[in-house]
C-alpha cells in the first residue's frame, strides 16, 4: 500500500516536474515578415503534396518513399521555424494529416486532424483531412457536400469531391466536379492543380467513355488495372466479359482453362490473318506467340470478331480486293502496306470509326495497347 | 360721329367680305376648340371633385403601402437580378413569364403608359376572418389608384366597360347596399369612383371600402402618420397587432416559434398609436432598408393592457430583459473611430454592460436547457477553482462594449472587450493565472510586441488532447481600455501598430459605400463582407437570402432614440455580379442525357427539348419553367421540325428511336396524329430535316424521307461506303460525306415534297476527293455568290471544293494537327478545332490564325456557330472532353466569362428578360444551366 503512494507520488511529482519544465519560457521572436515567407513555403509543400495525391488517387497505391520523405521536410521546417499564426500551424498538419492517412495510419492522421482542426478549422486542407477521415467513402463525399453547400467556391473541395466520386465509379459526374474545380483553380491563379491532376481527369475520362454512368460492375468485369499493357488472356477475358463478340465461348469458357479457350477461339480463326481464315499458314502464332498485344494485333482480333458477328464474311478482304481491282499499289496509311495481311482489318475499323490513327497519317501497328484502349474499342465493334 | 359710323361700315364690309369658304374651313376649329374646352372643364371638374384614398381604406390594416408614382417605384425593380430571384420562387414562378414579358416590354418607353401610371397607390393588407370570408386564406386586400390628372378619363370607364372585347363574360355587374361594382371571375371585385379605381380580393373589405368615410375612423397619430409627406419613394406601415393576427391564422407560413412568442411578448411595449414604418429603395448596386418601431417604454406611455402585465410582476422594466437594453438610447461605440482600413467585417455591441447582455440572452434559451442551473453550477465551481464567483470574474471589468471583427489576410476573427476598471481586471487576471487550471506564456514577441497567451498546464492539455478536446490558446493584448483576444499573434500585432497609424475605416470606401445612410449611434452594428463573414440574414436557400447576397458589403445596425427603435440595413454590391447564372438554374435532369439541346422553330415559342438517352424526350418552358416529359423507350434523337410541319399539324419535334420508329410530337409532347411511323431503317447516324420531312440515313446509303403526312419514301444515294455523321443541307443542296479510304464528298440536289423526292446527283462522276479520312459531314457555304463545301481530313488537310469539283485556290491547305471534327463557317472564315484544343480561323485566302486552348482535348466534342447579340458578327463555341465551355469571337478573342461549365451544344435565348440572348446548356453532370450573357 505504501509502496503503491510512493509510486503514485513518484509520478506526479514527475508530471508535475515536467509540466514546469515545459512552462520554463524563453523569449520568442517572430514577425509579419517572416511569416509571409513560411506563407511561401507552405505553397511549396503543397505543390509537393498536390502531387504525391495525384499519383496516389490514380495508382491506387500510397508512394511511401515520397509521402515519407514530406513529412521530414515538414516536420524538420516546423522544427526549424518560427510557425506560430494558427492558419500556417493548421495547414503544415493538414498535410501532415493527409500524408499519414495516405500512409494507413489511421491514428495519426486523426491526431493531426485534432490539433490542425483546434488552430484553423475552416482551411481547405484540414477540411479536407476531416472528409478524407470519414469512415466510408460515401460519408466523405456528403461531408464534402455539406461543406460545399456553403462555400460552393472552395476549388479544393471540389477537387476532392471529384477524386470521391471517381472512386464511387461515378465517372461521368467525376469529370464534371473535377473540371469545375480546374476553373475555380484557374481564377486563383493555381495552374499546378490542372497539370498534376489532368493525367487523373484524363484517365477518368477514359474510363467515363466505356463506362458511362453505369459503372457499378466495373469490378465484376476485371476492370481493374486498365492502365496495365494487354496480353492475350485478358484480350480474350475481356472481350468475354465485355462484349457479345465471343457469346458461343461463354458457356464454354465456365468450364474450360484459360489456355484450352485460347486454343479454341484461334482454331475458330479469331487471331488469324484476312486472309487464312482457316489458318491454314499458321498467321495466329502473330498473336498467340506474343507477351504484348500491339494495335494491329488487336486490329486483326477485333475485324476477325466484327465481322464475324455481322455475319458477312465477304468483308474479310473488302479492302485489298478494292485496291486489286482499281490497280492501286500506294496505301492510304504510311506504316500499313496494301500486301500487310492485316490491311483489311486496320482500314476497316479505321473507316467504321472503331480504332483511330493516332496522328491522321500512321496506324502505329507496332505499338503496346493498354486494357483500357482494348475496351474502348472493342465495346464499338461491339454496337 | 362720322368717325364711329365709317367705323362701323368697315366693320361690316370686312365681315362680308369673309369668303365662305374660310367660314367652312373655321367651322371644324371651332368645334375642336369648344370640345378642348369642354375636356378641360371636364378634366378640371373631375380633378377636384375628388375622393381621397384613405376614405375607402378601414384603419385595422395589418400593413399599409404607399406611393405617389406607382410607375416610379416599380419600373425600376423590373430590371433588376433581385426581381428575377425573386420571380424564380417556386410561390412567383407562375408568373415569371408574364413578369418577362413586361420587362421585355416596348410599352415601357411608351410616354402614354408611363403618365397613365404614373399615378398615387395606396395599399392595404388586412386580416380578415377566414370563415366569414368563405375562403381557407385570411388575409384581404384593398388596392387603390387615384387617376389624379387622368381623372376625367377614368370616370368614363364604365360606360366603355361593356363595349370592351376583353372584358366579355370576364367582368360582371354587382351591388351591395352601397352602390355597384365589378365582379372580375373569381379574381376579385372592383369599383370606379371618381378619381379612384379600387381593386380588393374580398367582398366585405370592398363593401367596408364603399362607405367612403373610412377616413373619420382614424385615429389622429395614425391619420398623420399616413398622409405624412413621402421622403422615400414607397411607404410602409405596419400595425404589429394587426400583423401578428395575420400570421397567426395563415395557413402557409407560420412564423418560427421563438419569433412568434418573441413577438407576443414585445407587443405590449409597442406603442398602440403609431405604426411600425418601413421603407426601401434598391437597386442592382444598393440596398436599403430601415424599420421604425416606436416604443412605449415608459410607463405612462405604456398600453392598457401591458400595464396590467407589468403590475402583475410588480416591476415593469424588468418585464422583459431585453426591455433594459432597449431602454438605453445608442452611443457611438469608442472602437469604431479606432477601426483601421483593413478590418474586413465587425460586429460591435454596446447594448449595455454584460450582466444586461446575460439576463437578455438568457430569455432565449429554451426553458428544458435550465440556464439558471447551469448558472449557479459554474459559479460554484468557479468559487471553487478560482476563489472568486461568475459575476465577479466576468462582470467586474468589463465596460459596456464589445466587438468582434476581422483583419484582412487573416483568418482568425479578434474579440474586444472594454475595460471599465483596469484595476480590477488586473487583479482578476492574476487570480486566475496563479491557479492550476489556466496559466498564461509571455514568452512571444510579434514585431517586437510582447504578446501574452492564455493556456492550460501542459499536464492538463495532455489529458485533454487524449479525450479529443481542443483548447483554444488566445493571445491578448490590453491597448487603450481594451482588452483583445485572439487566436492569431499577428492579429494583435497588427492592432497594437494599425490602431495607431493606419488609415481609418470610416474613410475606406467600402465602409462609406455601406455607412451613407446610416447614423454613427447603434446599440448593435454589424458591417460584413460575404466573402470573409456571412451574417445571419443572408444564411439560408430562401429567396430572401439569395436576393441578400447579392450585395457583398453591407451594414446593418439597430438603434434605438427616443423610444424609437431602428432595424437598417444598407448593402451594397462592390462588385455587382451581373448574376452570370441564372436564378432558377441549373435544373437537375432526371436521367442521363446526350447534351444536345433543341430549340423549337415555331414562332414566339419558348420551349427547349432534349433526350435522355433511350427514356424520354423532355421539354422545358425557360419564361415560366414549366417541364414536360414523354417517355418512348429506345428513343436516341430529335430533331426540330420545320415551320411548315408546325403550321401543317403543330409538330414541333420529330423524334427517333433506335430501330427506327419516327415520331412527331407537338408542344405539350403528344404525337401528332398519324404517328408513330415505322421507317424500317437501321441508322447510321442522326436523321435530319428537309423542309416538311424527316430524313434517316441507312447503313447502305439509303435516305428515308418520313413526310409530316406520314408518307414514307426511300431513295437510294449509290453511296457504297456508309454515311457516319448527318448530311449537310443548305436550300435545296444536300452534301454527304462517304466515309473511307476510297470515300469522299457526295453533293446532291433534293427536288419534290411528300413522298414524291428525288435526288440529282452533282458529283456524278464520282465523289470530291480527300486524301485521307475525315470525321463529321461537310460544310456547306457561300462566298462571291458561290456555293462551296468544305471538309478537313484528320491529317489536317483542308479541302474547299466548288459543285463543279474544283478546288479553290490556295486550297488544300495543311494544317500540322489532328482533326476529329470537321470545320464551321463563321463571319466568311472556316474555323477548325483540333485534337489538342487548337482552335484555328482559316480564312478563304489562305491565311491562318490559331489560338491554344490549355488543357482541352476534342477528339470528340462540339463547334457551335451563333450571334448571340446580333453585333459584333458570329461568335464560336466549343466544348471538348469535359465539362468546360469555350466562347470566342471570329478573331478567336475568348469571350469575357468563358469557359462555363457546360457540355455539347449551347443554344442562346433571352432568359432573364434583358432582351440579351442568354447562354443554355448541358453540363457534363447532367444538368440544365443557364449563363447570363451581358457585360460580355
Amino acid at each position: 500500500m505504501k509502496k503503491t503512494f510512493l509510486l503514485y507520488a513518484g509520478l506526479i511529482a514527475t508530471m508535475f516536474f515536467a509540466a514546469s519544465c515545459a512552462s520554463l519560457q524563453q523569449d520568442v521572436f517572430t514577425s509579419t515578415e517572416e511569416n509571409n515567407w513560411i506563407f511561401t513555403s507552405t505553397e511549396v509543400y503543397e505543390e509537393r503534396f498536390i502531387k504525391i495525391d495525384a499519383q496516389y488517387q490514380q495508382e491506387k497505391k500510397a508512394p511511401v518513399e515520397e509521402i515519407n520523405s514530406l513529412l521530414a521536410d515538414i516536420s524538420a521546417y516546423r522544427q526549424s521555424t518560427n510557425v506560430i499564426e494558427p492558419y500556417l500551424r493548421a495547414r503544415l498538419m493538414a498535410f501532415e494529416g493527409l500524408l499519414y492517412k495516405m500512409a494507413g495510419k489511421k491514428r495519426d492522421a486523426e491526431t493531426a486532424f485534432t490539433g490542425a482542426r483546434s488552430l484553423q478549422k475552416g482551411d481547405r486542407y484540414v477540411q479536407m483531412l476531416e472528409c478524407r477521415l470519414a469512415k466510408s467513402t460515401e460519408e466523405s463525399l456528403e461531408l464534402v457536400e455539406k461543406k460545399l453547400a456553403v462555400d460552393s467556391e472552395n476549388p479544393v473541395l471540389q477537387l476532392e469531391k471529384g477524386k470521391l466520386l471517381y472512386q464511387l465509379n461515378k465517372y461521368d459526374k467525376a469529370v464534371s466536379v473535377i473540371d469545375n474545380a480546374f476553373i475555380l483553380f484557374d481564377n486563383e491563379g493555381l495552374r499546378s492543380y490542372r497539370i498534376f491532376y489532368n493525367p487523373l481527369r484524363r484517365y477518368i475520362w477514359d474510363l467515363n467513355q466505356i463506362y458511362g454512368s453505369d459503372s457499378s460492375s466495373q469490378e465484376q468485369k476485371g476492370l481493374n488495372d486498365l492502365q496495365q499493357i494487354l496480353n492475350l488472356e485478358g484480350l480474350v477475358k475481356l472481350t468475354l466479359e465485355n462484349t457479345s463478340l465471343l457469346d458461343n465461348y461463354k458457356a464454354v469458357s465456365q468450364k474450360q482453362k484459360m489456355p484450352a479457350l485460347i486454343t479454341n477461339i484461334e482454331k475458330a480463326g479469331y487471331f488469324s490473318s484476312a486472309a487464312d481464315q482457316q489458318n491454314a499458314a499458321r498467321s495466329s502464332e502473330y498473336i498467340t506467340g506474343s507477351d504484348e498485344i500491339t494495335r494491329k494485333m488487336c486490329a486483326r482480333f477485333i475485324w476477325n470478331a466484327y465481322v464475324r458477328s455481322k455475319g458477312n464474311l465477304k468483308m474479310f478482304t473488302v479492302y485489298s480486293e478494292k485496291y486489286r481491282k482499281s490497280g492501286r499499289t500506294k496505301s492510304p496509311l504510311a506504316d500499313i502496306s496494301v500486301d500487310d495481311a492485316d490491311f483489311d482489318a486496320v482500314l476497316g475499323l479505321v473507316e467504321k470509326e472503331i480504332m483511330e490513327l493516332p496522328d491522321g497519317k500512321r496506324f502505329e501497328p507496332d505499338l503496346p495497347v493498354t486494357r483500357l484502349q482494348f475496351i474502348t474499342w472493342i465495346r464499338k465493334a461491339d454496337l | 360721329m362720322k368717325k364711329t359710323e365709317n367705323y362701323n361700315k368697315e366693320k361690316q364690309n370686312k365681315q362680308r367680305k369673309q369668303p365662305l369658304l374660310v367660314k367652312i374651313l373655321l367651322l371644324p376649329l371651332k368645334i375642336l376648340l369648344l370640345l378642348l374646352i369642354i375636356i378641360l372643364v371636364w378634366f378640371t371638374f373631375c380633378f377636384f371633385d375628388r375622393v381621397k384614398p384613405l376614405d375607402l381604406l378601414p384603419p385595422d390594416f395589418s400593413i399599409y403601402i404607399r406611393t405617389d408614382s406607382a410607375w416610379d417605384t416599380a419600373e425600376p425593380l423590373l430590371d433588376l437580378d433581385a426581381t428575377l430571384i425573386a420571380m424564380t420562387s417556386p410561390d412567383l414562378q407562375k408568373y415569371r413569364n408574364s413578369f418577362l414579358k413586361i420587362k421585355k416590354s416596348k410599352l415601357r418607353k411608351n410616354p402614354f403608359v408611363r403618365l397613365a401610371l404614373k399615378r398615387r397607390f395606396d395599399g392595404a393588407v388586412y386580416a380578415v376572418d377566414a370563415e366569414n370570408s368563405g375562403k381557407s386564406e385570411n388575409s384581404g386586400l384593398l388596392a387603390v389608384m387615384d387617376a389624379g390628372l387622368l381623372s376625367g378619363a377614368l370616370r368614363l370607364m364604365p360606360f366603355a366597360i361593356p363595349h370592351i372585347k376583353s372584358f366579355s363574360g370576364k367582368v360582371e355587374l354587382s351591388s351591395n347596399r352601397h352602390g355597384s361594382f365589378y365582379q372580375l371571375e373569381e379574381k376579385g371585385f372592383f369599383i370606379i369612383r371618381k378619381n379612384l379605381l379600387v381593386f380588393s380580393n374580398k367582398r366585405e373589405l370592398l363593401e367596408e371600402a364603399m362607405t367612403y368615410s373610412n377616413s373619420s375612423l382614424y385615429k389622429k397619430e395614425a391619420y398623420e402618420a399616413v398622409t405624412a409627406k413621402l421622403r422615400d419613394p414607397l411607404r410602409i406601415l405596419v400595425n404589429g397587432e394587426n400583423l401578428l393576427k395575420l400570421t397567426n391564422g395563415s395557413e402557409g407560413e407560420q412564423l418560427p416559434p421563438l419569433v412568434k412568442s418573441y413577438m407576443e411578448s414585445m407587443l405590449p411595449y409597442l406603442r398602440g398609436d403609431e405604426f411600425a414604418s418601413m421603407s426601401f429603395g434598391i437597386t442592382n448596386n444598393e440596398l436599403n432598408v430601415s424599420i421604425e418601431v416606436p416604443l412605449a417604454m415608459e410607463l405612462s406611455k405604456l398600453p392598457e393592457q401591458s400595464l396590467q402585465v407589468s403590475q402583475a410582476q410588480q416591476n415593469p422594466a424588468s418585464a422583459h430583459p431585453v426591455l433594459s437594453l432597449l431602454q438605453k438610447d445608442s452611443v457611438v461605440p469608442s472602437l469604431l473611430p479606432k477601426f483601421s482600413e483593413d478590418i474586413q467585417y465587425y460586429t460591435l455591441i454596446s447594448a449595455g454592460n454584460l450582466k444586461n447582455i446575460k439576463d437578455a440572452a438568457a430569455t432565449f434559451f429554451p426553458e428544458e436547457k435550465n440556464f439558471s442551473a447551469v448558472w449557479n453550477k459554474s459559479d460554484t465551481v468557479s468559487r471553487i477553482v478560482f476563489n472568486r464567483g461568475l459575476d465577479e470574474l466576468l462582470f467586474s471589468w468589463p465596460g459596456d462594449e464589445f466587438a468582434v471583427f476581422g483583419i484582412e489576410g487573416k483568418a482568425e476573427p479578434v474579440f474586444a472587450v472594454k475595460i471599465a476598471d483596469e484595476e480590477k481586471r488586473r487583479e482578476i487576471f492574476d487570480r486566475v493565472f496563479s491557479s492550476y487550471l489556466i496559466q498564461t506564456n509571455d514568452s512571444l514577441l510579434v514585431d517586437g510586441v510582447r504578446l501574452p497567451c492564455l493556456q492550460m498546464p501542459g499536464f492538463v492539455l495532455s489529458v485533454l488532447q487524449a479525450l479529443n478536446v481542443n483548447v483554444p490558446r488566445p493571445y491578448f493584448l490590453v491597448k487603450d481600455d481594451y482588452l483583445y483576444l485572439s487566436q492569431s499573434p499577428e492579429n494583435l500585432a497588427a492592432i497594437n501598430y494599425d490602431f495607431q497609424n493606419a488609415k481609418k475605416l470610416s474613410s475606406s470606401q467600402n465602409w462609406m459605400r455601406v455607412s451613407s445612410r446610416q447614423s454613427p449611434y447603434s446599440t448593435l452594428s454589424l458591417y460584413y463582407n460575404l466573402e470573409r463573414s456571412v451574417p445571419f440574414f443572408v444564411k439560408g436557400n430562401s429567396a430572401m437570402s439569395k436576393i441578400l447576397s447579392l450585395y457583398n458589403s453591407g451594414r446593418f445596425d439597430l438603434r434605438i432614440k427616443d423610444s424609437l427603435l431602428t432595424l437598417q440595413l444598407q448593402a451594397s454590391a462592390v462588385k455587382p455580379q451581373s448574376s452570370i447564372q441564372i436564378p432558377g438554374f441549373p435544373m437537375e435532369l432526371e436521367n442521363k442525357s446526350d447534351a444536345l439541346l433543341v430549340q423549337s422553330k415555331a414562332k414566339k415559342s419558348s420551349l427547349v427539348f432534349w433526350v435522355e438517352t433511350g427514356l424520354s424526350v423532355n421539354s422545358l418552358d425557360y419564361t415560366n419553367f414549366e417541364r414536360n416529359k414523354i417517355e418512348l423507350p429506345e428513343v436516341l434523337y430529335i430533331v426540330p421540325a420545320d415551320e411548315s410541319t408546325i403550321k401543317e399539324n403543330g409538330g414541333e419535334i420529330w423524334a427517333v428511336t433506335k430501330s427506327g420508329m419516327v415520331y412527331l410530337l407537338n408542344s405539350k409532347l403528344e404525337s401528332v396524329l398519324g404517328y408513330p411511323v415505322l421507317s424500317g431503317l437501321a441508322m447510321t447516324c442522326p436523321p435530319f430535316v428537309y423542309k416538311d420531312s424527316l430524313v434517316l440515313c441507312g447503313n447502305d446509303g439509303k435516305l428515308c424521307f418520313v413526310s409530316h403526312k406520314g408518307e414514307v419514301q426511300n431513295l437510294e444515294t449509290g453511296i457504297e461506303g456508309s454515311i457516319k455523321s448527318t448530311p449537310s443541307v443548305s436550300g435545296d443542296i444536300l452534301a454527304v460525306y462517304e466515309k473511307g479510304f476510297f470515300g469522299g464528298i457526295h453533293i446532291y440536289k433534293i427536288s419534290g415534297s411528300g413522298a414524291g423526292h428525288t435526288l440529282e446527283s452533282l458529283t456524278a462522276e464520282g465523289p470530291l476527293e480527300l486524301d485521307g479520312i475525315a470525321y463529321g459531314s461537310p460544310c456547306l457555304f457561300t462566298a462571291g455568290g458561290k456555293q462551296y463545301a468544305a471538309m478537313i481530313t484528320q491529317a489536317g488537310q483542308l479541302y474547299v471544293y466548288d459543285f463543279e469539283g474544283r478546288l479553290l485556290p490556295p486550297f488544300p491547305l495543311m494544317l500540322n494537327d489532328v482533326f476529329y471534327l470537321n470545320v464551321k463557317m463563321a463571319d466568311g472564315c472556316l474555323f477548325a478545332l483540333s485534337a489538342e484544343g487548337e482552335l484555328y480561323r482559316i480564312a478563304l485566302d489562305g491565311k491562318i490564325l490559331k489560338v491554344k486552348i490549355p488543357y482541352f482535348t476534342a477528339k470528340s466534342g462540339y463547334l457551335t456557330v451563333c450571334d448571340y447579340d446580333g453585333i459584333s458578327g458570329q461568335e464560336i463555341f466549343i466544348s471538348g472532353e469535359g465539362n468546360s465551355l469555350y466562347g470566342f469571337n471570329s478573331y478567336l478573342e475568348l469571350l469575357p466569362g468563358f469557359p462555363l461549365a457546360g457540355y455539347g451544344n449551347p443554344l442562346f435565348e433571352d432568359l432573364n428578360g434583358d432582351n440579351i440572348k442568354d447562354c443554355l446548356v448541358i453540363t457534363y453532370d447532367n444538368k440544365l444551366a443557364a449563363a447570363a450573357m451581358q457585360d460580355r
